[in-house]
């Protein structure tokens, strides 16, 4: 099965400190990723491959025209009510898609990092996750892309999966977002109705409340029931916890005093 | 109510532990609740135990091993879990890969290992079906995920996915009894929820130091489970791993950086370090600008931000810019010639003197140590046969 | 007279030789984009000759002396060969005439070919090395053939119009041919539809035209490449074309040019001799940059770029790096005495490359980002600009409430190291008892670094964004010490319909010292002092006296560097060079200090947020680097005001002041 459409799914992101509503870095990875390999295919395959970029949600927002400066010719906008409504709507549109690519978080929303899966659940495609690169498989029989994925500390996996599926896109991944202003004079926004008439009977979701201000997480710690000896010895013992510095000594001790920190906290294992 | 029903009292059958000499110790101020048992002979810490006797609920923790361990990562959502978790209820870790250490320590108390579903190894869909078997085998009242990038993360989500009619939460930054609460509107706010059924933690929620142990029972997963199922038509294949060499990969990735500043004279040693140490090599605005180390290298507000478990700073005076950019390192070691710098406030640990003095020392000293290293291994295995 | 008729044959040829290689180079010229222009400008160029060109020419006396025996006795030779012999008069006092001009040309011609001998190598050979030859040849023939000589033996008749061949193949062959005299002619008409015409009328000229952005969004149809800035030479306006023509190869650029030295692959020569290989309508093979015989772009060889009139220029005739590795600090326009406009070319090509292809390197698209994004160059919370001045008790610009002078801080604000230089100035303010206030919030980026990178479109979008916010405000005049804010608001702004009084903290500084609003005593350091002019303070807005005269009036000797003043080194910090961050063999500040070094100058006093952070950026023992505002607030009277009493006057003598104080 060779790829024929191609599509890219993309959102309103917020600038972490303006709050300016802005493309998502993530998205755009994905996008860019895929006009890549669209164009790759087109310029080496036999038949054309189509690449459409979709946005579902509010209408009204201007951030869209990012996206368009970033490579997009054109954006699909699904005008949909209700966030709920999201996935349906999506799903609807891609049915006849054989690669779907999305980013890995969302700046926006719940920003759960769930969509893809959900999206991948609802139309029973595969889905490969923290994806650097894709490439079509050279191999006919595989019949589908091979992936690089990112795993941390340095280490990468290639994974092949079957179409159609859903890719998303690490946000380490090596790709180059090129804003040009032309383009988004040239690219166009085109709306579309949301081809759901009613919803689904809504799932069961959390009920979130949003703090109006941002505080650090607090940790979880284990109650210590401490005896009195522990307390005491807590209180007049201090844990020794960084900010130690060594003056004396010669380099040979010093050295032995940094490996001894870096074997106390495992961070070498010899 | 009257005074004196706050008059605290002592309960007279309060928990003793029996330490190895047999003597009764009984420890002022431990909660009650936890059942006094005999040290048990693995264990090597004198914490109380914590597991229930009779456990009528559990709570599942599911976490990939990597190298035969659990990372910090997942023995934190373990702990999470266990420090929740009341007197009827038990931890049970499923562990995804093999796995050489006791978990005791780490608060769990039933033990399932599934050795084949390593995390090396792409089967998304193994992994979730053999998942939902032992979750409907052993109906966990929640499930603990750590929300990482070596499967986990990603199981997790294809497991909440695959049962919308069930509560969950990712990316959770902070966890308690009565809430979870994580980041939303692109790091904006901080957005609170009842507790849901499967909770996929942020790392550092919670602190991994337990005042109680547990038991630790192994359990076969196939018992539990019977069989594992494979699929028909695998979707997905692994083609093989491949590993960036340290001095190649990207700085914000790095997960121990060896970095310089003015302060370092010498180049070639301090890569001969960072190699010694398979770490990557930084460097501060002033190494760059002065042609020792190309742009991308730069650490710091102007250059990148980074985020490796261990900073090492050597001959960096610690610009406020700089420091912004190592705000999120959590060992920060400093070698420097002035220790009123900037950048020894900062470090968990600094050493005061000529930079490529301790430099060379440390060379030799990893050097030997690494030799040492080999021999141990090379004579524990002469001692194994 | 047979040798009489030859010629005037040869002079009707050559001349109409000369008409139509000019036309055949016109018509190049003509390829360009249209251009605002009047014939009557040509009525201009003897003034804008003799004035603003000679201006330049004559910071170096020997070339100009030359020149002008040369051309000056060439053009009237040529005049009166045209009389004499054009209309076919052959009269003797004429023949004298043209005899004493020739002469005249042949000294010039020899004290350049003296000059040639051991010429700088900033001096490009080639052609250029062959011309001190064929113009001598043309004078020794003309004299030869207006000698009072009755009969001439045929053999020197010969060699006379040989002579005159070699002379006029090279006057008028060589003209049509792209050959060195061309500079004559495209120099002539460049002055006289130069892009800039406000430059002659003694005015600074150093804003950058708008693009006209908004009608193309509103149409929505395609758009002429002309309107995204040049992608190949046909883009230039032809006025520019013509002017690229008009360069005589010196190499005044290229020694003042600040990436040359620091050894980034730009020479301003070079460039504009690239973009005249570009004038060739060849289309298939191009023409190559394989015949420059000038310095070439440090790093990069000969022979490798070519183009034509429609091909792409950038990176097919001129590599992606040349063209950002400039500060566009205007020392090459400064020095040019063709007064072509190297800064505006490079912008033309930096805006197409920016506003088609986003291909901006370095750090650039991450900054053009943030100035979408949050209107500050690094990413910041625009709330977060003034926190510097908590602790200050200034007033915060509020919608109604009139201020006197408006304070804009630009992005040095954010700079823990410039917010020192800015409590300075907010305390002389106070201490001149001045009505002011800072913007607070409402301060977005003046997006002087977007459009130098070319992004016009978000330059556009932050400059209607400030004038709107500007123009909801009631004040006077905005002060800043921030030269490219200055710039921007003062110079740019204009075209977007804001007009304002703008000032540099120098300006105003200085003026109230000298009204005495201002009350200073004398510095007490003791160390030896400079001055950096900042580009675009003295360049961009040709402020080079106020901040000497308030490093005198605290009792500074201000030492001069190499290069100050309105020639003064860039310090490597402007057009956005910091973010594309090009390498070179060295860094451009560090060349500056060097400057600073060698006169023994163990302090740098500057006026400029990127000034300040490129020169502290220098590694290793250098001056210490002070912004004016802080050496000034050091050495302000206010400061020695006992609390609690009111000072009424007081009377200075050296750093003794004795306060007659006077209680109610």
């Amino acid at each position: 099965m060779s790829i024929k459409n191609i599509a890219a799914l993309v959102s309103v992101g917020r600038h972490p400190v303006s709050g300016e509503a802005r493309h998502c870095r993530n998205d755009s990875l994905a996008m860019t990723l895929g006009l890549a390999l669209t164009s790759h295919l087109n310029a080496t395959e036999t038949n054309t491959v189509s690449f459409k970029v979709l946005h579902a949600g509010n209408a009204n927002n201007t951030a869209l025209k990012d996206y368009l400066a970033l490579g997009a010719s054109h954006i699909d906008m699904i005008d949909v009510a209700a966030e709920s409504l999201i996935i349906d709507a999506l799903a609807a549109n891609l049915t006849n898609t054989d690669l779907i690519l999305t980013g890995s978080r969302a700046e926006n929303g719940l920003d759960s990092g769930m969509l893809p899966y959900q999206l991948a659940e609802k139309l029973g495609f595969s889905l490969v996750a923290n994806a650097l690169a894709i490439q079509q498989t050279t191999d006919g029989l595989t019949g589908g892309l091979e992936v690089l994925q990112f795993l941390p500390k340095g280490k990468r996996r290639s994974v092949t999966v079957q179409l159609p599926a859903v890719i998303v896109v690490h946000p380490l991944a090596p790709v180059e977002l090129r804003h040009a202003y032309a383009r988004q004079v040239t690219g166009t926004i085109n709306q579309q109705a949301s081809p759901l008439t009613h919803a689904t009977p809504q799932e069961k979701t959390l009920k979130w409340q949003t703090e109006t201000i941002l505080r650090k997480p607090i940790k979880l710690k284990a109650r210590e029931n401490k005896s009195g000896h522990a307390r005491m010895l807590s209180a007049t013992v201090s844990e020794n916890k960084g900010g130690a510095v060594v003056i004396e000594g010669n380099s040979v001790e010093k050295a032995q005093v940094i490996l001894g920190y870096l074997r106390e906290h495992r961070l070498i294992n010899f | 109510m009257t005074e004196h029903h706050n008059i605290k009292r002592i309960n007279p059958r309060r928990a003793y532990e029996i330490m190895t000499n047999g003597v009764k110790r009984i420890t002022l101020g431990l909660n009650s609740d936890y059942v006094a048992h005999e040290v048990s002979l693995h264990q090597t810490s004198n914490k109380p135990l914590r597991s229930p006797k009779k456990a009528e609920k559990r709570v599942l923790v599911i976490a990939h091993s990597e190298r035969g361990t659990l990372d910090d990562h997942a023995k934190q959502c373990l702990a999470a879990a266990a420090i929740l978790a009341d007197a009827e209820t038990a931890v049970v870790a499923l562990v995804l890969g093999e796995l050489q250490e006791d978990l005791s320590n780490a608060g769990v108390d039933e033990v399932l290992v599934m050795d084949t579903l390593d995390y090396q190894t792409f089967q998304p869909d193994i992994e979730l079906a053999f998942v939902k078997n032992i979750i409907t085998s052993l109906q966990p009242s929640r499930i603990f995920m750590p929300d990482n990038l070596i499967g986990d993360g990603d199981l997790g989500r294809r497991l909440i996915a695959s049962q919308p009619e069930k509560l969950a939460a990712t990316h959770v930054i902070e966890i308690n009894n009565a809430h979870i609460a994580n980041y939303q509107l692109g790091g904006n706010a901080i957005a609170l929820a009842s507790f849901p059924y499967i909770v996929l933690l942020a790392p550092d929620a919670a602190d991994t130091s337990l005042p109680f142990s547990a038991s630790a029972l192994a359990i076969d997963p196939l018992t539990a489970n019977q069989q594992m199922r494979h699929a028909q038509t695998p979707s997905y294949a692994s083609l093989g791993m491949q590993t960036i060499d340290a001095a190649k990969i990207a700085l914000e990735e790095a997960d121990f950086i060896v970095s310089a500043g003015n302060g370092v004279s010498n180049v070639q040693t301090l890569q001969t370090l960072a190699a010694a140490l398979d770490a990557a090599v930084g460097a501060s605005r002033v190494a760059v600008d002065d042609g020792k180390f190309s742009r991308d290298k730069q650490i710091g507000a102007t250059g990148k931000t980074v985020s490796a478990s261990t900073y090492f700073a050597i001959g960096i005076s610690g610009a406020l810019q700089h420091l912004q950019g190592i705000k999120d390192c959590r060992h920060v070691i400093a070698i420097n010639r002035d220790h009123s710098a900037a950048i020894v406030k900062r470090a968990n640990l600094s050493l005061i003197g000529d930079a490529e003095e301790i430099m060379q020392a440390l060379i030799s000293a990893i050097a030997e140590a690494k030799i040492t290293a080999i021999t141990d291994v090379k004579l524990a295995t002469q001692e194994a046969a | 007279m047979g040798l009489n008729y030859f010629i005037s044959a040869l002079f009707w040829l050559a001349t109409a030789t000369l008409f139509v290689g000019l036309y055949k180079r016109t018509q190049l010229w003509r390829t360009g984009q249209a251009a605002e222009f009047s014939w009557l400008n040509l009525l201009a160029i003897p003034k804008r000759y003799f004035v603003d060109l000679h201006h330049v020419v004559a910071r170096e006396p020997y070339i100009a002396r030359t020149h002008v025996a040369t051309a000056g006795g060439a053009v009237a030779a040529l005049a009166l060969v045209a009389v004499n012999y054009g209309l076919m008069l052959y009269s003797a006092p004429l023949n004298w005439a043209i005899l004493g001009a020739t002469a005249l040309m042949l000294i010039g011609v020899f004290f350049m070919w003296l000059r040639r001998r051991n010429a700088p190598a900033r001096l490009s050979r080639g052609a250029w090395s062959r011309l001190p030859y064929t113009l001598a040849a043309f004078a020794l023939g003309l004299i030869i053939i207006s000698l009072p000589v009755p009969v001439i033996s045929g053999s020197v008749a010969v060699l006379a119009l040989l002579l005159l061949l070699a002379g006029s193949a090279e006057l008028a062959l060589g003209i049509g041919l792209g050959g060195p005299m061309k500079h004559a002619i495209a120099g002539l008409l460049h002055l006289a539809f130069h892009p800039r015409q406000t430059r002659f009328n003694g005015q600074l000229s150093t804003a950058l035209k708008p693009l006209l952005l908004d009608e193309i969004a509103l149409d929505g149809i395609t758009i002429e490449n002309e309107q995204y800035g040049v992608n190949k030479p046909s883009d230039f306006k032809w006025n520019q074309l013509l002017g690229f023509d008009a360069c005589v190869q010196c190499g005044k650029c290229e020694a003042a040019c600040p990436a040359f030295a620091a050894g980034q692959p730009l020479n301003p020569k070079k460039l504009i001799q690239d973009l005249v290989v570009g004038l060739s309508n060849d289309e298939k093979s191009g023409t190559t940059d394989a015949n420059f015989t000038g310095s070439p772009y440090p790093g990069i060889a000969l022979g490798e770029h070519s183009g034509s009139m429609h091909s792409p220029i950038v990176p097919l005739l001129i590599p992606h790096e040349t063209i950002w590795s400039c500060t566009t600090c205007r020392a090459c326009v400064q020095e040019c005495p063709m007064l072509i406009e190297h800064v505006d070319a490079i912008v033309d090509m930096r805006r197409n490359l920016t506003l088609t292809q986003g291909s901006a390197p370095g750090k650039a698209p991450q900054t053009l980002e943030n100035l979408r994004q949050t209107a500050t160059v690094g990413g910041y919370d625009r709330k977060a600009r003034y926190h510097w001045s908590v602790d200050l008790d200034v007033k915060t610009i509020q919608k109604n409430q009139a201020v006197d002078i408006l304070l804009v801080a630009g992005e040095g604000a954010f700079d823990m190291r410039y917010q020192r230089s800015l409590r300075a100035l907010v305390r002389l303010l106070k201490a001149a008892n001045l009505d002011f206030a800072i913007m607070g919030a409402l301060e977005r980026d003046t997006g002087d670094t977007a459009r130098r990178l070319g992004d016009e479109a978000t330059f556009q979008m932050l400059a209607k964004q400030n004038i709107e916010t500007f123009n909801g405000l009631t004040f006077k005049r905005i002060v800043t010490a921030d030269p490219h804010v200055m710039h921007s608001l003062k110079n740019e702004y204009p075209s977007f319909g804001g007009h304002y009084q703008v000032f540099h903290h120098s300006t105003l500084l200085a003026e109230l010292v000298s009204s005495g609003q201002l009350k200073l005593g004398k510095s007490a350091e003791t160390r030896k002092l400079t001055y950096h002019d900042p580009c675009y303070l003295g360049r961009y807005n040709g402020e080079t006296e106020a901040p000497r005269a308030l490093l005198k009036s605290i009792g500074f000797e201000i030492n001069e560097m190499e290069r100050s003043g309105l020639r003064g080194r860039c310090c490597g910090g402007g057009g956005g060079a910091p973010l594309t961050d090009i390498p070179g063999k060295q860094r451009i500040p560090d060349i500056r200090i060097q400057d600073a070094r060698s006169i023994g100058a163990e302090l740098v006093a500057v006026a400029c947020p990127q000034c300040t952070s490129m020169l502290e950026g220098v590694v290793g023992n250098r001056p210490e680097v002070l912004d004016i505002a802080e050496l000034l607030a050091a050495a302000l009277v206010a400061d020695l005001e006992v609390e609690g009493l009111e000072l009424k006057g007081l009377e200075l003598k050296g750093l003794e002041i004795k306060a007659s104080v006077a209680h109610d």
